[in-house]
C-alpha cells in the first residue's frame, strides 16, 4: 500500500489551511482510473500524516464519485476536517453600583448639556427651568485607592481543538474586558477591579486606568462642572465664572481665571492671571503665583508672587508678597513677611492699603491673653485690698467660718496670680513665635505714590509725598518706622504722616535692644 | 491614688483639690458630709480621706467612727479648725491618722499627706 501511495504522488496532492483544520485533496487529470478509490485516497492521506479519524467519509465518497464522473479533469475537495477549538468567551465587566450610577449621571449630564446647547442656552437661566445643575455635577469620576470599581466575569479557558494530523490546536483564553493599566488598576484573583491609586477613573473606550493628575484640555465650565480632585489639577484653558476648582495637589491654570473659586492645599499657578470682578476667591495652602491679579480675594499659606500687577485685590499672605517688577494698585495687601514691589499705588491716588508684619491669628491670641490678664487683675486687686484690710485688723480668735473664708480669699488670690503667670509665659512664647514669623519690611523699587497707607506693627503711615527711587521701610530698634532711601536712613515721618495704630500688634523690643537703647540714651546724654 | 475630700464647703474642697493636683493626684472624689461620704466609699474605694470636722447631717468624727467599723486601714486626715488638744486626742482615738489645722498652707497640707502615707505604708 505504501508503494501504491508513492505511485500516486504525481497525481494526488494534500493542501491544508493555515491551522491545518481542513485538508483539501487535489486529484490531477491523469490519475489512473483504478486508483480512483476511497481507500486509495485514504491511504495517500495517511501517508501524509493525516489522522484517519479526521477523514470525512461522506465527503470522500462524494469526491470519488465526482472524480469518476469527470475523468481527465482536475478535481479538488475538502475531505479531511479537524476539530475547531472553542476560544474562551469574552469577559464581561459590571461596574460597581456607585460607578454605574456615576456613569449614568455623567451621560445624562452630557445629553442635557447638548440639549441646552441646541436650544442656544449657554447657561441655566434659573433653577426652576434647569433641572441639571451643571456646576455641582462633575463630569469626572473620582475614585479612591482600594475602591472596588467593578466585577469581571471569570475567565473561560475554552476547549482545545485538533487538526487533521491529530495535533492539538489550543483554544484562546478569554480576552480581558478591556485594556487595564496594571499600574493603577488591579484585576484580583476573585475577578474584581480594584483601584490602586486615587484619581480620575478613565472608563470609556478600550482603556481603563486612573489618572493621578487631572488634566483638562479646555476650560473648567459647563463641560466639566466643578472640580474636586484629590491630586494635582492642570487646566489648559481657563476657569469660567462661578465654577469651583478644589484640589489637594497643585493647581495650574494656563488661561484666565474669572470670578471663580480656586482652592489648593499646595501651590496655585495662574500662568495668565485672575480677573475675579470682586467675586472670585483664590486659596493656596502654599504659594500663589500669577501673571496678574485683578479684583481678587487671595489667601496664601506662604508667598504670593505676581509678575505684572495686583490691582484692587484683597491679598493675605503668611509669607511675602513679591511683585519685583510690577505694581500694587488699590485694594488691601497683607503680608506677614513683607512686601516687595516696584511701584506702590498710582498717580490717580486710589487708596492702597499695605499691612506688613501682620499675622492675625497669633496677634489675636496675644490680644486675648493680654485681655485675660487685665480681667484677672481686675478680679484679684479688690481681693488683695480686702486681704490687706483683714490682716491689718488683727482680730482675736477667729471663728471656723472666718478662718475658712480667709483661706478662700488667699486661695482666690494665689489662683489669680498663678493664672496671670501662666498667661504671661504664654504671651512671651507667642510673642517669640510672632517675632520669628513676621518681617515688617516694605521694599519699593521705583516709587511709592500719594494715597498709599502703610501699617507696620504699632503704627500707620499715610504717604503725603511721593517717594521716588529705591526705598526700604522698616522699624528701628525702638519700633519707630524708618526709611532707607538713597543711602540714608530717615524717619518715615519725613515722607508720611505717621501715627500710632493698634491694627497690627506691636511687640515689645527684645531685652538686648532695650540695653542698646539705654546705651544709646547714655551716649546721647553725654 | 484615689483620694476622697469630705467637706461641706466647696471652696475648701477646691483648695484641697488644687493642692492635690499640684502634687500629681488626679483621682479625686468629693463628698459634702459624712453621710454622703459613706454612700460613696463603697464604689470609690478611697486610699486616703481628708475629713472636715464640722459638717451638717453627719460630722467628721461620726464619719470616722462609722468608717473605721468597716475599714481599719485606709489613712484618714482630719482637716479642721478644731485645734484644741482634747479635740485632737478625741479624733485620734476615733481612728484618724493625722491632723491638719485650718488655716493651712498648701505646703503644710502636702507635708501632712506625704507624712501620713509614709506612716501607713501606702505608696503615693
Amino acid at each position: 500500500m505504501a508503494s501504491g501511495a508513492h505511485d500516486l504522488d504525481a497525481h494526488l496532492q494534500l493542501r491544508t489551511d493555515d491551522r491545518s483544520l481542513t485538508g483539501t485533496l487535489r486529484v490531477g487529470p491523469k490519475v489512473p482510473a483504478e486508483h480512483i478509490d476511497s481507500e486509495v485516497f485514504c491511504v495517500f492521506l495517511e501517508s501524509r500524516g493525516v489522522n484517519r479519524r479526521k477523514i470525512d467519509e461522506e465527503a470522500m465518497r462524494a469526491f470519488v464519485e465526482e472524480v469518476r464522473a469527470g475523468p481527465g479533469a482536475e478535481h479538488a475537495a475538502i475531505v479531511v476536517r479537524g476539530t475547531e477549538p472553542r476560544d474562551g468567551a469574552k469577559r464581561n465587566l459590571d461596574w460597581s453600583p456607585q460607578i454605574a450610577r456615576d456613569i449614568e449621571r455623567i451621560n445624562a449630564r452630557k445629553e442635557a448639556l447638548a440639549e441646552e446647547n441646541e436650544k442656544g442656552k449657554k447657561r441655566p437661566a434659573s433653577d426652576d427651568e434647569e433641572p441639571t445643575n451643571f456646576y455641582e455635577q462633575s463630569a469626572f469620576i473620582i475614585v479612591d485607592a482600594g475602591q472596588v470599581l467593578a466585577t469581571v466575569s471569570p475567565p473561560d479557558p475554552g476547549e482545545d481543538g485538533e487538526d487533521i494530523f491529530g495535533n492539538t490546536v489550543p483554544a484562546k483564553k478569554s480576552p480581558a474586558p478591556a485594556e487595564i493599566d496594571p499600574e493603577t488598576i488591579e484585576l484580583t484573583n476573585d475577578n474584581k477591579l480594584i483601584a490602586l491609586a486615587r484619581g480620575r477613573l478613565v472608563y470609556s473606550g478600550v482603556d481603563r486606568r486612573i489618572e493621578r493628575t487631572l488634566r483638562i484640555a479646555g476650560d473648567v465650565g459647563f463641560e466639566t462642572g466643578n472640580i474636586d480632585f484629590p491630586g494635582p489639577v492642570e487646566i489648559e484653558g481657563g476657569v469660567r465664572d462661578r465654577f469651583v476648582v478644589r484640589a489637594r495637589g497643585m493647581i495650574t491654570v494656563r488661561k484666565l481665571v474669572e470670578a471663580s473659586t480656586i482652592e489648593s492645599r499646595r501651590d496655585i499657578v495662574l500662568e495668565r492671571g485672575a480677573a475675579c470682578r470682586e467675586a472670585g476667591r483664590l486659596i493656596a495652602g502654599h504659594t500663589l503665583r500669577a501673571g496678574y491679579l485683578e479684583s481678587a480675594d487671595a489667601e496664601c499659606g506662604q508667598d504670593c508672587i505676581v509678575r505684572h500687577e495686583i490691582t484692587n485685590c484683597r491679598v493675605n499672605a503668611r509669607g511675602m508678597v513679591k511683585i519685583p517688577t510690577g505694581a500694587i494698585r488699590g485694594g488691601t495687601v497683607v503680608a506677614s513677611r513683607g512686601i516687595e514691589a516696584s511701584v506702590l499705588g498710582s498717580v490717580q491716588e486710589p487708596r492702597t492699603e499695605l499691612l506688613v508684619g501682620a499675622l492675625g491669628e497669633l496677634e489675636e491670641l496675644i490680644r486675648q491673653a493680654r485681655t485675660h490678664i487685665v480681667e484677672t487683675r481686675s478680679i484679684i486687686d479688690p481681693l488683695v485690698t480686702r486681704q490687706k484690710m483683714l490682716n491689718s485688723a488683727k482680730p482675736g480668735k477667729l471663728t471656723a467660718e472666718q478662718i475658712e473664708s480667709q483661706m478662700a480669699l488667699d486661695f482666690e488670690i494665689s489662683e489669680g496670680h498663678r493664672r496671670i503667670t501662666a498667661l504671661e509665659e504664654a504671651i512671651a512664647r507667642l510673642e517669640n513665635n510672632l517675632r520669628e514669623s513676621i518681617s515688617p519690611v516694605l521694599k519699593a523699587g521705583q516709587c511709592i505714590h500719594v494715597g498709599v497707607v502703610l501699617w507696620l506693627p504699632g503704627c500707620k503711615a499715610t504717604f503725603r509725598n511721593e517717594l521716588k527711587g529705591e526705598s526700604t521701610i522698616k522699624l528701628d530698634r525702638r519700633n519707630k518706622p524708618v526709611v532707607d532711601h538713597r543711602g540714608e536712613t530717615h524717619p518715615l515721618s519725613k515722607f508720611a504722616s505717621v501715627e500710632s495704630d493698634p491694627r497690627i500688634l506691636s511687640l515689645p523690643p527684645l531685652p538686648g535692644s532695650q540695653e542698646a537703647d539705654a546705651a544709646d540714651g547714655q551716649g546721647m546724654a553725654a | 491614688m484615689r483620694i476622697m475630700l469630705i467637706d461641706d464647703s466647696k471652696t475648701m474642697r477646691n483648695i484641697q483639690k488644687s493642692v492635690l493636683k499640684q502634687l500629681g493626684y488626679t483621682e479625686i472624689e468629693e463628698a459634702c458630709d459624712g453621710q454622703d461620704a459613706l454612700s460613696k466609699v463603697g464604689a470609690f474605694q478611697p486610699e486616703l480621706c481628708l475629713v472636715d470636722w464640722n459638717m451638717p447631717n453627719m460630722d467628721g468624727l461620726s464619719f470616722v467612727k462609722a468608717f473605721r467599723q468597716q475599714n481599719k486601714t485606709t489613712p484618714l486626715i482630719m482637716v479642721t479648725t478644731e485645734a484644741e488638744k482634747s479635740r485632737v486626742i478625741e479624733a485620734i482615738k476615733a481612728g484618724v491618722n493625722n491632723y491638719v489645722v485650718k488655716p493651712f498652707t498648701p505646703d503644710l497640707l502636702s507635708e501632712r499627706i506625704t507624712e501620713t502615707l509614709a506612716k501607713c505604708g501606702v505608696k503615693a
